[in-house]
């Protein structure tokens, strides 16, 4: 037998680059050993099993073929109600990533940071090393020197992430999505009395996808599209929605996407208008009385009469101090205010308590001015007619560059229909608007009455009331500040109830710990809408980093992908390096920010590599391990580890310490192994054993809800023990178009502050959608002529599978799309690279003309190059510059320095206010550029075997047991 | 790097297959050591910062370097001053990963010693930068390499990179002399303390702690919020910023405990006077 002279290295080495077969060779042939041929003839042991992808925010329900523990094929799985046998390429993909030359198999620790050239280390010596480097700073600094973030939905490190600093007494995690995706349109809904909200993405929309009983025959698609973002999921549902039931669509999107081709009418809105558009509804329904009329006299705060001074509606005891209000719970428990309406009945003020329709002693008024102890006050829903007053169809078509008779045909398709609903999606997330765009279309549906009823997007799912529904403040709308920390107001319970509570929680300690931490949050003070997620003002926090005030966070851990290819004004966060004392990261892969930031690399599993649940409509799969490779480990464990070893090594007295808050299924106390999470698969399906579960999954999977218990309506209606309707859990027991929660919020941090009570905030948020204007406005800046926009690609999702090879050779660069007359004006034609430049920087796209873009718009995806630090790159780097319209956008954290004499209003550069006032999101959407012909930017890939290096190599990487 | 082959094959043909895009071959291996090396020889005092700077927690452990080398040491001698350097108990490359960093970004270079073969492209070049020099660096790089790869484990492959240290002598360059006067701290020292009125009082109080004993983060926090609450007018912030702006600057430095420098010494003197 001839000599091996391969090591190991180059054989790893070798079979990256041409896969296994290749890399045998002529040197190996003579080191084989014959095989019996028995062994050799038997055929593959193939089994089938059930899972789940997590490709993106909605996992499809998947079979996955394993031949000789190789995974070889995935399909959709025929029970899932929306995919069905239905995959796409974001999963598919999963075939390429899960064995990928790029996995990270092993804990590395970076040698430098910007080589890409790592020292694998052990887990013991990984874990050690995070929780000293934390200990270190926190010795040195205090608890804030230490911050996290999360990934962007979908993301890999579950909500678990969220409050992990709190484990080391830290209040600050931010997500790069957070309040420019998600919070916004999803913790808007509950404000205004909808437990769930209109996010189409998010899964919060399930009635139309109801084939049980199907009723909806028409939706409203704003900001989103469902077939490019969650394509074999609610993708797959719209097109059956369309086809097989004839439903019919409005599309509002700058962008010709798929569901806009589809769409009855497509409103191709600029850029940052939304505001404006969806006060032309309002005024148009209200102009001609197309709302209904009973349901807004009845459901919600619209005819409540409102103090001009306090911009609160009047309570009946501030009219009639002796009011005796009929509703009021005798236990004092429950709350039931009573307000004040203009009664029809008698053409006077009168006390509006909270009754059936049928028992209410008014006939409230919905558009009414009228005088109030002296003062002229106006109904809630007279405020909005005037904020819509001047955006007629005319004026409105004009401003969004939409035709009038398409904004009325649009609308009136929406009107028209038995019953309709708006899924929102994440676009108006991404803009200065961001909490006035939800509130103006949950207004639509609540003014038309699409609340509750089959077909509609606002439903309640699997849930009656037996009580007057409450409501609870904090992470995910649970109770966990009340139960934990003994924080923060419950809506529907009294003052005095809420007040007692407080009182006597006895854990006074940490009830302040967490008072002063809310406070000390970055940037909460300013944005309160960011108690949902219980997250942190990205740009405050990147303030923090580079000026040391209020004071400094320094290490870093973040949970999930890649910061410099989905943050905004990527560049700003690059410069923040130099500033940060340690970084750790985790992911299955190298990005561009472990490539250019991380000093510790934790390796994570894959999807095909979990244990974990997730539902479609009303049935549960199951996420199944089906192949392990490496050293890699569940998200939860690594980050669970390392919070033990610190309290071990440096805060004993904190081990029993249940700090952070249990929003998982897991509190930080718990010792987390992988076999912990498959026996709470197991317990969640009541099987015996995981094992068994996954031996028989037929036996579980799915599980079911009955379909006549998951789909329920017009709970509101329903009485319940105190002997009324159950109505909505918001402090009137209406649905409150007029936010009033959002002018608590401003004013003393109420509910979530509460007992507390913050300054009041020098702007009031706003109550009602009012037009918000872009920051940056192509039609008055001469500098940067041209808007751009942004959205996603069917093929990847958030920063994700760029590394996945087919994927790139359909997409390999991303295109920005412009029309052809604006680019015939800069002598750009089809397949040109162009260089596209902000205020903020530059970067590169091919141009893709179209008729779909409007001339002087431009579309493009965000995207990063792995390529860019393959080992065979002369000059190589993190691949985040090139491509990445994320180089352009901006976060706005140079107006934090800004002093009060430099704000000019409408300068883009100097606003006041260039966030949203609730969750101080930023543009990443609607900002205006330039454009020019360029070259192909240094270190990308097009051609199709330029990918061949991604090309998977790990199939026969062994299967490994459990880290942990 | 190809495929290592046996003695007794002489078969290359599957070298040739390998894909486009994949590692390069020797011939090719040969140019990028000499495009990077040509890219490599212009060192500018921006470059040199970033390098040093990209990794605060080690920021002051290269400026120490920088200073001790205005006099020639050999590799050894460094490593065994920088394992003294407070700064490097918390980091964690080793010794000799310093000396790489700064040598190939222009802080230091090697000094040549007559009759001495010395290994490793990179120290070849950095002699005298000729094309003889470059073709014995590739060799030397190719032999390094084979030997690299017939040397036990892969993740040895730091410590290949820093085989090339031994045996050298090192002096700071004209470029490392201009950063560590860039970055002299008295100055910046001063004007942290003195440009703002209402922390003053704090820094100072702050440094004269640090010069009585090592102090603890908590003992800190206690006096700084203790003067906060006597003196309305001092800054009320968090006392980690002046723990940060002072080891920023150099008045501080942490040992289990905070500690002053000898530069915070020298000014709290003046400043106090």
């Amino acid at each position: 037998m001839a000599e091996l002279t391969m090591t190991r290295r180059t054989f790893a080495k070798a079979s990256a680059l041409a896969g296994v077969a290749a890399a045998v060779g002529a040197t190996m042939t003579e080191g084989l050993a014959d095989a019996p041929a028995a062994f050799a003839d038997a055929p593959a042991e193939v089994k089938t099993y059930k899972s789940m992808c997590h490709g993106c925010i909605q996992p499809c329900a998947v079979l996955v073929t394993v031949e000789d523990g190789v995974v070889t094929r995935i399909q959709g799985d025929p029970d899932a109600p929306n995919n069905k046998t239905g995959v796409c390429v974001k999963c598919l993909n999963q075939l390429h990533t899960c064995y990928s030359p790029r996995r990270v198999l092993h804990p590395m620790k970076h040698v430098e940071r910007g080589t890409n050239n790592w020292e694998t280390i052990s887990w013991d010596e990984a874990i050690e090393l995070a929780a000293d480097k934390i200990g270190e700073a926190i010795e040195k600094y205090g608890p804030y020197s230490f911050f996290a973030s999360g990934g962007g939905g979908g993301l890999y490190c579950g909500f678990h992430g969220y409050n992990f600093p709190e484990g080391f007494g830290s209040p600050n995690t931010f997500e790069p999505g957070g309040a420019q995706c998600f919070e916004p349109r999803v913790t808007c809904a509950p404000l205004v009395g909808m437990v769930c909200s209109q996010s189409i993405a998010d899964s919060r929309v399930v009635e139309p996808f109801n084939t049980y009983d199907p009723q909806c025959e028409m939706l409203v698609i704003w900001g989103a599209q469902p077939t490019i973002s969650q394509t074999a999921n609610s993708g797959h549902a719209m097109a059956d929605l369309r086809v097989d039931r004839g439903c019919k669509t409005v599309v509002v999107d700058p962008n010709f996407s798929p569901d806009a081709a589809k769409a009855d009418v497509w409103l191709p809105v600029r850029p940052g208008t939304d505001t404006a558009l969806l006060l032309s509804w309002i005024r148009y329904i209200f102009d001609n009385e197309l709302y209904d009329e009973q349901f807004c006299k009845y459901w919600t705060n619209l005819p409540f009469l409102i103090n001009p001074d306090t911009r609160f509606p009047y309570l009946a005891e501030e009219i009639w101090p002796d009011y005796k209000n009929p509703s009021a719970d005798p236990n004092e428990v429950y709350s039931n205010p009573a307000y004040v309406c203009f009664d029809a009945k008698t053409n006077s003020i009168q006390p509006f308590p909270y009754t059936a329709p049928a028992d209410s002693p008014v006939d409230p008024v919905i558009l009414a001015e009228v005088e109030v102890n002296g003062k002229k006050a106006k109904t809630a829903g007279q405020i909005y007619w005037e904020e819509a007053e001047p955006w007629t169809l005319e004026a409105a078509g004009e401003y969004c560059w939409c035709k009038p008779e398409k904004i009325e045909e649009a609308i009136r398709l929406y009107t028209d229909a038995k019953v309709a609903g708006i899924a929102h999606g994440v676009a108006t997330d991404q803009q200065r608007c961001a909490s006035e765009a939800p509130l103006g279309c949950l207004m639509l549906d609540t003014m038309m009455g699409y609340i509750y009823k089959p077909g509609c997007t606002i439903t309640l799912t699997n849930q009656h009331y037996e009580s007057r529904p409450i409501a609870y403040w904090g992470p995910m709308m649970r109770d966990l500040w009340v139960n934990q920390y003994g924080i923060s107001w419950v809506t529907g319970y009294t003052e005095k109830w809420n007040r007692e509570r407080v009182e006597n929680f006895e854990d006074k300690e940490s009830q302040a710990w967490y008072m002063q931490m809310m406070k000390d949050k970055l940037g909460f003070n300013r944005f309160r809408g960011f108690y949902n997620q219980d997250t942190t003002h990205a740009p405050s926090i990147l303030h923090a980093i580079m000026t040391g005030e209020p004071y400094k966070p320094r290490v870093w851990y973040d949970f999930s992908g890649n910061k410099f290819a989905v943050c905004g004004n990527a560049s700003s966060w690059y410069d923040a390096l130099g500033e940060l004392d340690f970084i750790i990261g985790q992911h299955p892969i190298v990005t561009s920010f472990h490539y250019e930031a991380c000093d510790l690399f934790f390796p994570m599993k894959e999807w095909l590599e979990w244990n974990g649940t997730g539902s479609q409509q009303n049935k549960t799969f199951m996420y199944t391990e089906v192949v392990h490779l490496g050293e890699t480990a569940h998200n939860f464990i690594s980050s669970n580890r390392v919070l033990q070893r610190y309290r071990e090594k440096y805060k004993p007295e904190d081990l029993d310490n249940p700090a952070p808050l249990n929003r998982g299924d897991f509190k930080a106390g718990d010792e987390l192994t992988e076999q912990t999470l498959r026996n709470h698969v197991a317990e969640k399906f009541e099987a015996e054993s995981w094992e068994y579960l996954k031996e028989h999954q037929d036996e579980f999977i799915p599980k079911v809800i009955p379909e006549e218990q998951y789909y329920c309506y017009n709970q509101h209606e329903e009485i319940v023990d105190d002997g009324l309707p159950a109505g909505f859990p918001t402090e009137s027991r209406k649905l409150e178009p007029y936010c009033t929660m959002y002018l608590h919020m401003s004013r003393t941090g109420f509910p979530i502050a509460y007992p507390a009570q913050w300054e009041q905030l020098e702007t009031d948020y706003n109550p009602i959608c009012v037009n918000i204007p872009p920051v940056e406005d192509p039609t008055t800046d001469t500098e940067y002529p041209l808007v751009i926009t942004s959205g996603r690609l069917p093929y990847f999702h958030h920063g994700t599978m760029r590394h996945a090879a087919f994927a790139r050779e359909l997409c390999p660069v991303p295109d920005c799309k412009i029309n052809p007359k604006t680019a015939a004006e800069y002598g750009i034609e089809h397949m040109d690279w162009i260089k596209i430049t902000s205020r903020r920087g530059s970067t590169h796209a091919r141009a893709y003309l179209t008729e779909a873009e409007a001339p002087g718009q431009l579309w493009m995806e965000r995207f990063w190059n792995p390529e860019a630090y393959d080992a065979s790159q002369k000059n190589p780097d993190g691949g985040w510059r090139q491509c990445n319209i994320n180089v352009l956008t901006t976060n706005f954290v140079e107006n934090l320095d800004l002093s009060e004499e430099d704000f000019v209003e409408g300068d883009p550069e100097k606003t006041k206010n260039p966030w949203n006032l609730v969750y101080g999101s930023f543009t990443l959407r609607g900002f205006t550029v330039k454009i020019e012909k360029s070259e192909r930017p240094e270190n990308i890939w097009v051609e199709p075997k330029e990918f061949q290096p991604f090309m998977p190599t790990l199939q026969s990487e062994p299967q490994t047991g459990d880290v942990y | 790097m190809t495929m290592v082959m046996s003695e007794t094959d002489t078969d290359t043909s599957k070298a040739d297959e390998l894909p486009e895009g994949s590692y390069p071959a020797i011939e090719d291996l040969e140019e990028r050591v000499r495009a990077d090396e040509e890219a490599a020889v212009t060192f500018t005092l921006e470059g040199l910062t970033h390098a040093i700077c990209k990794q605060p927690l080690n920021r002051p452990i290269y400026r120490r370097i920088l200073m001790f080398f205005d006099e020639e040491h050999s590799t050894e001698e460094a490593e065994a001053f920088i394992a003294e350097i407070p700064e490097f108990t918390y980091a964690i490359q080793p010794e000799g990963r310093f000396l790489d960093v700064l040598e190939r970004n222009g802080g230091i270079e090697r000094v040549a010693v007559e009759d001495e073969e010395t290994e490793g492209a990179e120290s070849a070049e950095a002699i005298d930068g000729s094309q003889e020099d470059a073709d014995s660096a590739a060799e030397a790089v190719e032999d390094s390499e084979t030997a690299a790869e017939e040397a036990v484990a892969e993740d040895e492959a730091p410590v290949d990179e820093l085989a090339s240290l031994v045996g050298a002598r090192w002096i700071v360059t004209d470029l490392g002399r201009q950063y560590v006067e860039a970055t002299d701290p008295m100055a910046p020292l001063k004007q942290l303390i003195t440009q703002d009125a209402d922390r003053t009082e704090t820094y100072l109080m702050v440094l004269g702690m640090c010069a009585e004993a090592s102090q603890p983060l908590a003992e800190i926090e206690r006096a700084v919020r203790a003067l906060q609450n006597e003196n309305k007018s001092a800054a009320q912030i968090q006392p980690s910023i002046y723990l940060d702006r002072l080891e920023r600057v150099g008045g501080l430095y942490w040992k289990g405990q905070w500690n002053i420098t000898e530069e915070g010494r020298k000014i709290l003197a003046d400043l106090t006077a």
